[in-house]
């Protein structure tokens, strides 16, 4: 993604900036992805759940002043679309019997495990997105996969040194991303409180 | 289930081996507290599940973008307070038509027409959009070259031609450089190109004029020099709204919100008008300082200053083509 301070996201997306749109697109189309994944057990309609989310907030320019306002403001329109969905699923008639009030998805707790998970998942992903193409693919079997550098190095017909290098950049772009767990929780803490 | 944001930093650097003996030990102590916790341990970092999520989102993340943002692509960078739909093609391409005709008659309305109102304005013809920038240590690039130059593979080369055709160059701060190094940005005659400054700010440049700010871009206090023409858009952002200084020549303009045009193309011609929002001129001397209404123009010719209400804002932004959005 391209490098924009705060300021710029937010002000280029209360005018509508192509840029600042594709750029808050991306930032959290895993995070809003992995909710809705989460909620509606990977629901064959995931991909049009996260579409209707983003359409809802690319349909309020002008009224966040902030970007924790705009995370904000999709995980509860992402919580509040996939509850009406699953309310909705009428062909499954036990589905609509379990969401009654009291159904474990309907509590905090649930929707919070899942929020926790999809942002759990968001720093990663959106670490890996920022790698050049081999340097990810490197992290993803270092990282994901748990091979060994030798192996590897050997896979991909490089310098075991160029592993443990690259390796070396994605740590440093996680840990570059993990502020974003701490921003986030503050900010979901003051909407579970009373 | 309550998850401290510090235990979800230590699940992320589990997954990436990245922990001490120490925090493995404080995870482990998390894990034994309950069964809840246990659950969520063996979910968050089961790497098969992991490394499946992250190429299923991968392999689809361009196509759902391009998708989400289609409908709303019409209506980019606009200012009107609607957004268009995409839902009954015929009528849209209808108003695409209409669209191209109207700008089109506007063009030849503007060409035939050059004297707007009787102001000093020039409008420029067959406007490009072209830029040259010239970093902190004086190395001139163009706009596009720098674009195309960081371009790194199909993905990257599509993002930069796609902002290309988005004549805006985004301003970068640099926290660390020394408070005399300035970067500037510069348009030859007869092109125009969108600034967005590191605040938020938009500066849009008309032909032959360039607007120079620090590297290290205060966000307390911005500040920046401009000659030629330039137009500029403040902040939307309530806590960014610190006075905006804009210098031109010997004196300064401070604003703390709205639109205005400046024009100082000679040396001995200044004039200012405020669009939206008020704003404030010290001409540098022990008079006072001046202040401007919204449809209040300043104009300095030859040392004379005269002030003019009720100006016609259109008339005097109307060197702005398509490009120069909001």
């Amino acid at each position: 993604m391209i490098p924009l301070s705060k300021q710029q996201i937010i002000g280029g997306f209360n005018r509508r900036d192509p840029t600042a749109r594709e750029w808050i697109c991306r930032k959290y189309y895993a995070y809003v992805r992995g909710i809705v994944e989460e909620i509606t057990g990977h629901s064959p309609e995931t991909m049009d759940l996260v579409g209707e989310v983003f359409r809802k907030l690319l349909d309020n320019p002008g009224r966040f002043k902030k970007l924790n306002m705009i995370r904000l403001f999709l995980f509860t329109t992402t919580r509040n679309i996939c509850l009406n969905y699953l309310r909705d699923k009428k062909h499954d008639p036990m589905q609509i019997e379990e969401l009654e009030p009291g159904h474990p998805l309907l509590t905090d707790n649930s929707m919070e495990e899942a929020e926790n998970l999809a942002a759990i998942r968001n720093v990663i992903y959106c670490a890996l997105q920022k790698l050049p193409a081999q340097t990810r693919q490197i992290a993803e079997l270092g990282y994901l996969q748990d091979l060994p550098n030798a192996e590897i190095a050997a896979r991909l017909g490089i310098a075991e040194k160029t592993v443990g290098n690259s390796k070396t950049i994605a740590l440093k772009l996680l840990r570059a991303e993990l502020p974003e767990i701490k921003r986030r929780f503050f900010l979901l803490l003051s909407t579970f409180l009373p | 289930m309550k998850t401290p944001e510090h235990i979800q930093q230590l699940l992320v650097r589990h997954i990436w081996n990245d922990l001490s003996a120490q925090e493995d030990a404080e995870l482990r102590a998390w894990r034994d507290l309950s069964e809840a916790n246990e659950r969520f341990f063996h979910k968050a970092t089961d790497r098969q599940e992991l490394q499946a999520a992250v190429e299923r989102m991968h392999a689809e993340e361009d196509r759902f973008v391009r998708k989400v943002l289609e409908p709303y692509a019409a209506t980019t960078g606009g200012s009107g307070a609607g957004v268009l739909r995409t839902s009954h093609p015929r009528s849209w391409k209808m108003l695409r038509i209409a669209a191209v005709l109207v700008i089109s008659l506007g063009s030849l309305y503007l060409i035939l027409n050059i004297d707007i109102g009787g102001t000093p304005h020039t409008v420029q013809h067959k406007t490009n959009f072209q830029a040259t920038f010239i970093s902190p240590e004086g190395v001139a690039m163009a706009v596009e070259d720098m674009k195309r130059g960081h371009a790194d593979g199909a993905k990257a080369a599509e993002r930069w031609r796609k902002e290309h055709e988005e004549p805006f160059f985004t301003a970068t701060n640099d926290p660390k450089a020394a408070a005399d190094k300035f970067s500037t940005l510069r348009t030859p005659e007869g092109a125009q190109y969108g600034l967005i400054l590191p605040d938020g700010s938009l500066a849009w440049l008309n032909g032959r004029s360039s607007v120079k700010y620090p590297a290290r871009f205060s966000l307390d206090s911005p500040r920046i020099f401009v000659s030629g023409e330039v137009c500029i858009e403040l902040t939307t952002i309530k806590a960014a709204r610190s006075p905006f200084y804009v210098i031109v020549e010997n004196m300064q303009l401070t604003a703390t919100e709205g639109r205005f045009n400046v024009q100082a193309n000679t040396a001995d011609s200044l004039i200012v008008t405020a669009l939206e929002g008020g704003l404030r001129l010290d001409t540098g001397s022990t008079a006072p300082p001046i202040l401007l209404h919204p449809h209040e123009q300043l104009r300095l010719i030859r040392g004379q200053l005269h002030v003019v209400k009720n100006v016609d804002i259109d008339k005097i932004i109307a060197w702005k083509i398509n490009g120069g959005k909001p």
